[in-house]
C-alpha cells in the first residue's frame, strides 16, 4: 500500500527543492520520482533571500556550504534592513538572533526599556551583534557557544535562485529523479474519487503517479486548473499585486544583508549576490502604473542594468487546501506572500518537511491531508500577520497606499499583538511559526511602536548593577564586531578555501 | 498606576502560598504584597494531587526553594512517574481491555537516521508478528524496556539523573511525590518578610465599576488593593461575586460568563468527583540509619500507583513519612470506594480514614481574570488529579500572572491575554487527561446500550471529553495521527511533551498501524541490535540503582549534616 510513484510538476525553485528533499529521504526505498518541466515556461525565481532555516534543509541534504555558495553565487545574510517604513527617513535592521543575553525569565528588551525610561539613550541595536555586524558590513560564522556574544545569532544566504534550482537539479538527478521535458496538456482524473491519475504531455507521453506535487507556479495546473481547489484571497490585507525585477552590477562592498525600502505604492528590494545585485519593486497597481514602476526601479539601480525589467503578477493569499486529494501544492501554486521577509523559500521548505512527515500511503488517509493543511494554514497566516505589521506600524500617510493601511481593520490576532506590545512590551508568542519573539520586537521597535511600560519584573534588580551589566553587553558586542572580518573579505577567503 | 502597586492574595492553601512566594521573589520591592489567610479555603487542596512533574523543580527554584530545603522541609519524595493499573475494562466501557503501564518522565527519545524511535519498535513488532499480535497477545510493541525511569520505577529504585554523562540514567527526568498540605506548610514557613500577613474572613466585597476596591473583613477592617488574587478554592470568594455583579457585556468580550448560577464554571467539562483519603504513617527514614537491609516500606516505590476501579480509581503515593492513599470516585459509588480504601489501608498496616470525603466539581471558568481580580488554581479551574496536570496548571497560572502583572489600572491587555492563555493551557492539558478515556479508534464501535454496562464515573468522564468541541477535535486528530502512522500532532505550548504522549498512547493501546517508511532505510537487524543493547543497558542500570528508600535516607542524612546543626 505504499506510494511508489511521485510526480513533481514544475522545475523552478519549488520543484527542484521538493525533488531534492524527497529523493534524499526516499533513496534506497522503492519510490520513483519524476519531474516534468518545460523550458518554454519561465520560472519566477524572485525569492533570492532566505531565512536561517534553509541551513537545516541544506544540511539534511548533506550539502557542503562551500560548494553551495560557489554554485549559487551566494552571500551571507545577517538580516534585513528596512528603510522608510516606520516613517520617511527611518531605518532599522531585523536581525536573525536575540537581543542582549538571556536574563532569567524576562525578555532582554524589558531591561532595555527600563534604562530608556531612566534617561538612557542607547538603542536596542547596540545589544545585537548581528545588527552591529551587518551595519559594519562584517561577517563570520557563529562560534560553538551560541550563548556567547558574537556567536548568538543565526544567518542565512542571498543567492541566485535559478542557480540554486540548477544545483539541486544535479543533486536530485544523482539521486535518481527522472527529469522529463515537456508541457502538460491534459490531466485525467479518477471518475470515482477525482484523484489525478495520468498527465499527458504535448508529445503524447503519459506520466502516471500515485502522488502529484504541484510546483507549477501561480497557475496551479493541478491543484487549481484540474482540481479547482479554490483560493483564499488576502489582498484586502496585503494589496500589492505586481512586481518588476531586474539585476544590475554591484557597487560598493558586498553587504551581509537584504534591503527593503518602502515606496509610495509598495517597496523595493536589494539583494546582494557575489556577481550582481538583484532588485525589484513590489507594488499595488491601483496606485502606480507598470511603466512608472519599471522606470522607478531602473532609475534607482546602483549600477548598470544586466537584465531588462521582468514583470510579475500575483494575488496574495493561499490555496484553500494546499493538499487536496492526491495533489500537494508547494511553492507559488500553494500560495503567495510578498518576499518582504524572505519567506517564499521558507514556505517551500515547510511544505516539503510537512509532506515528508505526513507522507501518505496509497490509501490517502483524509486525516493526513487535514493535518498537513492545518500546519500550512497556520504557517501562512502567521507570516501574513508579520508582513502586515510592517505596513501598519507606521506614521506614513504620504500616499494613497499608506492611507489605505492607516484605515485598515486589522485581523484580531495582529491587533492584539500590537496592543500588548505598545502597552507593556509584551509579545503574544506562539510555538509553531517562523517568526519568534525577537523578530516581532525588532520590527515593532524598528517601526516606532514604543512600549509605554516594561514588565514589572525588570524593575527588580537594582538600577546601578543593571546599568553596568547592560553597559558590558554593549561593550562586548562592539568588541566582538571589531574582531569580525569584513563580509567581502570573509566571503572571498571562504569560497577560495 | 501612579502609586506603587498593592496586590492582595486571598486564601490559605497551596495556591495562595505559591502565588505569594512567586510574587515576592520576582517583583520589585516597591510592590506591596499582602497575604490574607482565610480559614477553610484549603479544604479541597487534595485535588491538586500528589504528583508533580519535573517542571516543579524549576518552579521551586524560582521561588528560592532549592531541592534540599524542599526535601528537609516537607514530606516530598522523588517520583519517576505513575504506574497506571487496570485502566479501563470491566464495567468501564464495552470493548475496552484493562491496561497497565508506567507513565514516566523522560527527555526526548533517541532519533535514528532522522526517524523517531517508536517507528522502529513498530516495525520490529510487525516483522516479528506477521499476524499483528504477539505471543503474549499484544497488538503492538512496548516502549517500557527502553525508558530508564520506567525500569527504575518497576524496581522501586531512584537516583538523581547525572548531568552530561553518557549513561541511560542521564536521559531520565524526575518529579516529586507531594502532599499539598506539606508543601503549603513548607512554603508558608519560608515566605519572605516583605509579605504583609493578615487573617480573617471576607464579609463583603466593596466594588465599583466592575472592579474590587477592597475586601471587608468585618470589625471595621477593610483591605484595599489594586490587584486581587483569588486563591480561595472552588468557591472563588472574590471572582464569583465580582462576575455575578458585572454588568452584561463588561469584560465578557471573550465569550465568557454570563453571571450564571455556577459562577461561570464552563459547564462542558463539569463533573462531580469525590475524594476520600487514608494515611499510613511510617517511621521516617532518618530513623533507619545504616539499615539498608530492612528498607522502610513507605518508599518501596519510586512511582505513584494509580489503579482503575469501577467507581473511579485509587492512588497510592509513597512519601517520606508514609503512604498516602486516595480514592477518587463518582458520588453514587461512595460505598464501594470507601470499602476499597479501607482494604488498601489494611494492607499497609495502620490505614485510617484521613478525613471526611471531599467533593469538587471539575471544569474551568470561561474567564479567570475579571476586572482587577485574577483567580489562581482551583478558584479558576478544578482538574482531576489523574496526572500531574493540576499542579502543572497551578504553576502555569502563577507563571502567566507573573508575566502579566498589570502596569496600569486599566488592565485590559493583561486580562485578555491572560484569559486567552488560560483557556489554551487548560484545553491542552485537558487533551492529555481526556485521552485516558478515549478508546482506541481501531476497536469495534460501541455496541448498543453501553449505558447500562458502564459505571457513572467512566460515563461522565467520556461525556465530558465529547462535550468540548475544540478539545475533542484536537484530541481526535492526535489519536488518529498516532494510530494511523505514529505521528504526533502538536499545538502551541502544550504542557505534556511528545514523550509523555508516546508513553500514554502505547500504554492505552493506541498503536501505530504503520511506521514511517523512512525507517526502512536502516536495516532491521542493525537497529534491532541497538534496541537490544539499549534494553540491556537500561536493565543493568536499573539493577544497580539504589532503592528509593536507601537513596532518600542517605541523602537526607547528608543534607541534615550539611544544613542542620
Amino acid at each position: 500500500m505504499t506510494i511508489e510513484k511521485i510526480c513533481i510538476l514544475g522545475g523552478g525553485t519549488a520543484g527542484w527543492m521538493t525533488a531534492a528533499g524527497l529523493s534524499n529521504k526516499f533513496k534506497d526505498l522503492n519510490v520513483s520520482i519524476s519531474l516534468i518541466e518545460s523550458n518554454e515556461i519561465g520560472t519566477v525565481g524572485v525569492g533570492e533571500a532566505t531565512l536561517p532555516h534553509i541551513r537545516f534543509f541544506n544540511n539534511a541534504l548533506g550539502i557542503d556550504e562551500k560548494d553551495f555558495m560557489r554554485e549559487t553565487r551566494a552571500t551571507f545574510k545577517l538580516g534585513i534592513e528596512f528603510r522608510d517604513w516606520g516613517a520617511l527617513g527611518d531605518h532599522y535592521i531585523h536581525p536573525f538572533g536575540d537581543y542582549g543575553v538571556p536574563m532569567g525569565q524576562v525578555d532582554f528588551h524589558h531591561f532595555w526599556l527600563r534604562l530608556l525610561q531612566n534617561g538612557h539613550k542607547t538603542s536596542l541595536d547596540a545589544y545585537s551583534f548581528p545588527v552591529l555586524a551587518a551595519e559594519a558590513g562584517k561577517f563570520q560564522h557563529p562560534g560553538q557557544n551560541n550563548a556567547e556574544i558574537g556567536s548568538n545569532f543565526g544567518y542565512a544566504y542571498q543567492f541566485d535562485s535559478s542557480l540554486y534550482a540548477k544545483f539541486l537539479r544535479k543533486y536530485a538527478q544523482n539521486n535518481g529523479v527522472l527529469r522529463t521535458e515537456g508541457k502538460v496538456v491534459n490531466a485525467s482524473t479518477d471518475p470515482e474519487n477525482g484523484f489525478i491519475q495520468t498527465l499527458t504531455l504535448e508529445d503524447g507521453t503519459a506520466v502516471e503517479a500515485d502522488l502529484f506535487i504541484d510546483c507549477s507556479g501561480f497557475r496551479g495546473v493541478l491543484i487549481e486548473q484540474t482540481l479547482e481547489t479554490g483560493y483564499e484571497d488576502w489582498s484586502q490585507w496585503l494589496p500589492c499585486n505586481r512586481a518588476v525585477a531586474a539585476a544590475c552590477e554591484s557597487r560598493g562592498p558586498s553587504l551581509p544583508y537584504t534591503r527593503a525600502s518602502a515606496r509610495a505604492a509598495g517597496w523595493q528590494w536589494r539583494i546582494p549576490l557575489q556577481h550582481r545585485t538583484g532588485n525589484g519593486y513590489v507594488y499595488w497597481n491601483a496606485h502606480i502604473s507598470d511603466d512608472e514602476a519599471a522606470s522607478q526601479l531602473m532609475s534607482t539601480l546602483e549600477g548598470p542594468a544586466l537584465t531588462d525589467p521582468k514583470q510579475l503578477y500575483f494575488k496574495t493569499g493561499k490555496r484553500r487546501k494546499l493538499w487536496h486529494k492526491n495533489v500537494v501544492a508547494i511553492g507559488l501554486s500553494g500560495g503567495f506572500l510578498e518576499p518582504l521577509e524572505s519567506t517564499s523559500i521558507h514556505l517551500i521548505q515547510q511544505g516539503i518537511t510537512a509532506l515528508i512527515e505526513l507522507f501518505p500511503d496509497a490509501r490517502f488517509n483524509p486525516a493526513d491531508e487535514r493535518e498537513y493543511n492545518r500546519r500550512m494554514d497556520l504557517d501562512f497566516e502567521r507570516v501574513r500577520d508579520f508582513l502586515l505589521l510592517h505596513y501598519t506600524a507606521t506614521q506614513r500617510d504620504d500616499s494613497e497606499m499608506w492611507r489605505y493601511f492607516k484605515n485598515m481593520t486589522l485581523p484580531d490576532s495582529l491587533r492584539e499583538k500590537i496592543e500588548a506590545f505598545r502597552a507593556r512590551g509584551y509579545i503574544l508568542r506562539y510555538e509553531h511559526g517562523v517568526f519568534l519573539p525577537p523578530s516581532w520586537v525588532a520590527v515593532m521597535v524598528g517601526q516606532n511602536i514604543m512600549p509605554r511600560a516594561f514588565d514589572p519584573r525588570a524593575g527588580k534588580p537594582a538600577l546601578g548593577p543593571l546599568e553596568a551589566e547592560l553597559g558590558k553587553i554593549k561593550a562586548d558586542s562592539l568588541r566582538a564586531v571589531q574582531r569580525t572580518p569584513d563580509h567581502a573579505d570573509f566571503l572571498a577567503r571562504f569560497s577560495q578555501g | 498606576m501612579d502609586t506603587p502597586l498593592h496586590i492582595l492574595i486571598c486564601g490559605r492553601g497551596l495556591a495562595a502560598v505559591m502565588t505569594a512566594a512567586a510574587l515576592a521573589h520576582n517583583l520589585p520591592d516597591a510592590v506591596n504584597i499582602t497575604l490574607l489567610d482565610i480559614e477553610g479555603t484549603d479544604k479541597t487542596d487534595v485535588f491538586y494531587g500528589s504528583a508533580a512533574s519535573p517542571s516543579a523543580y524549576d518552579f521551586m527554584r524560582s521561588i528560592g526553594m532549592e531541592e534540599p530545603e524542599l526535601l528537609l522541609g516537607s514530606n516530598t519524595a522523588f517520583s519517576f512517574g505513575t504506574h497506571y493499573k487496570q485502566w479501563g475494562g470491566n464495567k468501564r466501557g464495552p470493548n475496552e481491555k484493562q491496561r497497565s503501564w508506567m507513565q514516566s518522565f523522560h527527555l526526548p527519545l533517541p532519533v535514528f537516521n532522522g526517524v523517531d524511535f517508536h517507528h522502529y519498535l513498530v516495525r520490529r513488532h510487525q516483522l516479528e508478528n506477521p499476524a499483528g499480535v504477539s505471543k503474549s497477545g499484544a497488538r503492538g510493541p512496548s516502549l517500557e524496556p527502553y525508558i530508564m525511569p520506567v525500569q527504575a520505577a518497576y524496581k522501586g529504585a531512584f537516583a538523581h539523573p547525572p548531568e552530561g554523562r553518557k549513561i541511560p540514567l542521564a536521559n531520565a527526568q524526575y518529579g516529586y511525590h507531594v502532599s499539598p498540605a506539606s508543601w503549603t506548610r513548607c512554603i508558608a514557613a519560608r515566605l519572605p518578610a516583605r509579605i504583609n500577613r493578615l487573617s480573617g474572613a471576607i464579609k463583603t466585597l466593596i466594588q465599583s465599576d466592575g472592579a474590587i476596591r477592597a475586601v471587608d473583613l468585618g470589625g471595621e477592617q477593610q483591605v484595599s488593593a489594586d490587584l486581587f488574587i483569588d486563591c480561595t478554592g472552588p468557591t472563588a470568594q472574590l471572582l464569583v461575586p465580582l462576575q455575578s455583579s458585572a454588568p452584561d457585556g463588561d469584560n465578557h468580550a471573550n465569550g465568557s460568563v454570563n453571571g450564571s448560577a455556577n459562577g461561570g464554571v464552563n459547564p462542558v467539562e463539569a463533573r462531580t468527583l469525590r475524594a476520600a483519603q487514608s494515611w499510613t504513617p511510617l517511621p521516617s527514614h532518618t530513623e533507619h540509619k545504616q539499615d539498608t537491609q530492612n528498607t522502610p516500606q513507605n518508599l518501596r516505590s519510586s512511582c505513584r500507583t494509580l489503579t482503575g476501579e469501577d467507581f473511579g480509581w485509587t492512588a497510592e503515593t509513597p512519601l517520606q513519612n508514609g503512604v498516602h492513599r486516595l480514592a477518587l470516585y463518582h458520588p453514587n459509588d461512595e460505598d464501594a470506594a470507601l470499602k476499597n480504601l479501607g482494604a488498601l489501608g489494611a494492607l499497609g498496616g495502620a490505614g485510617e480514614p484521613h478525613s471526611a470525603p471531599i467533593e469538587i466539581k471539575t471544569g474551568r471558568r470561561a474567564a479567570a481574570w475579571q476586572g482587577n481580580c485574577v483567580a489562581i488554581g482551583q478558584s479558576a479551574a478544578a482538574v482531576e488529579p489523574l496526572t500531574p496536570a493540576p499542579l502543572m496548571l497551578l504553576q502555569g497560572d502563577i507563571e502567566r500572572l507573573l508575566e502579566l502583572i498589570p502596569v496600569s489600572s486599566d488592565m485590559q491587555v493583561e486580562r485578555r491575554e491572560y484569559n486567552r492563555r488560560f483557556r489554551e493551557d487548560h484545553i491542552h492539558a485537558g487533551l492529555f487527561q481526556q485521552a485516558f478515556f478515549a478508546a482506541p479508534q481501531k476497536t469495534a464501535p460501541e455496541k448498543a446500550s453501553p449505558e447500562k454496562t458502564t459505571a457513572p464515573y467512566w460515563q461522565a468522564a467520556r461525556r465530558a471529553a465529547a462535550d468540548d468541541q475544540e478539545l475533542s477535535d484536537k484530541l481526535a486528530a492526535k489519536i488518529e495521527q498516532f494510530e494511523s502512522r505514529g505521528v504526533f500532532v502538536t499545538y502551541d505550548y502544550e504542557p505534556f511533551s511528545p514523550q509523555d504522549w508516546a508513553m500514554l498512547h502505547f500504554g492505552l493501546g493506541h498503536y501505530p498501524a504503520r511506521y514511517d517508511p523512512l525507517a526502512d532505510r536502516a536495516p532491521a537487524a542493525k537497529i534491532n541490535e541497538s534496541l537490544d543493547r539499549m534494553e540491556m543497558a537500561i536493565a543493568a542500570m536499573a539493577e544497580k540503582m539504589p532503592p528509593h528508600a536507601v537513596y532518600m535516607s542517605g541523602l537526607l542524612r547528608y543534607l541534615q549534616d550539611k544544613h542542620g546543626s
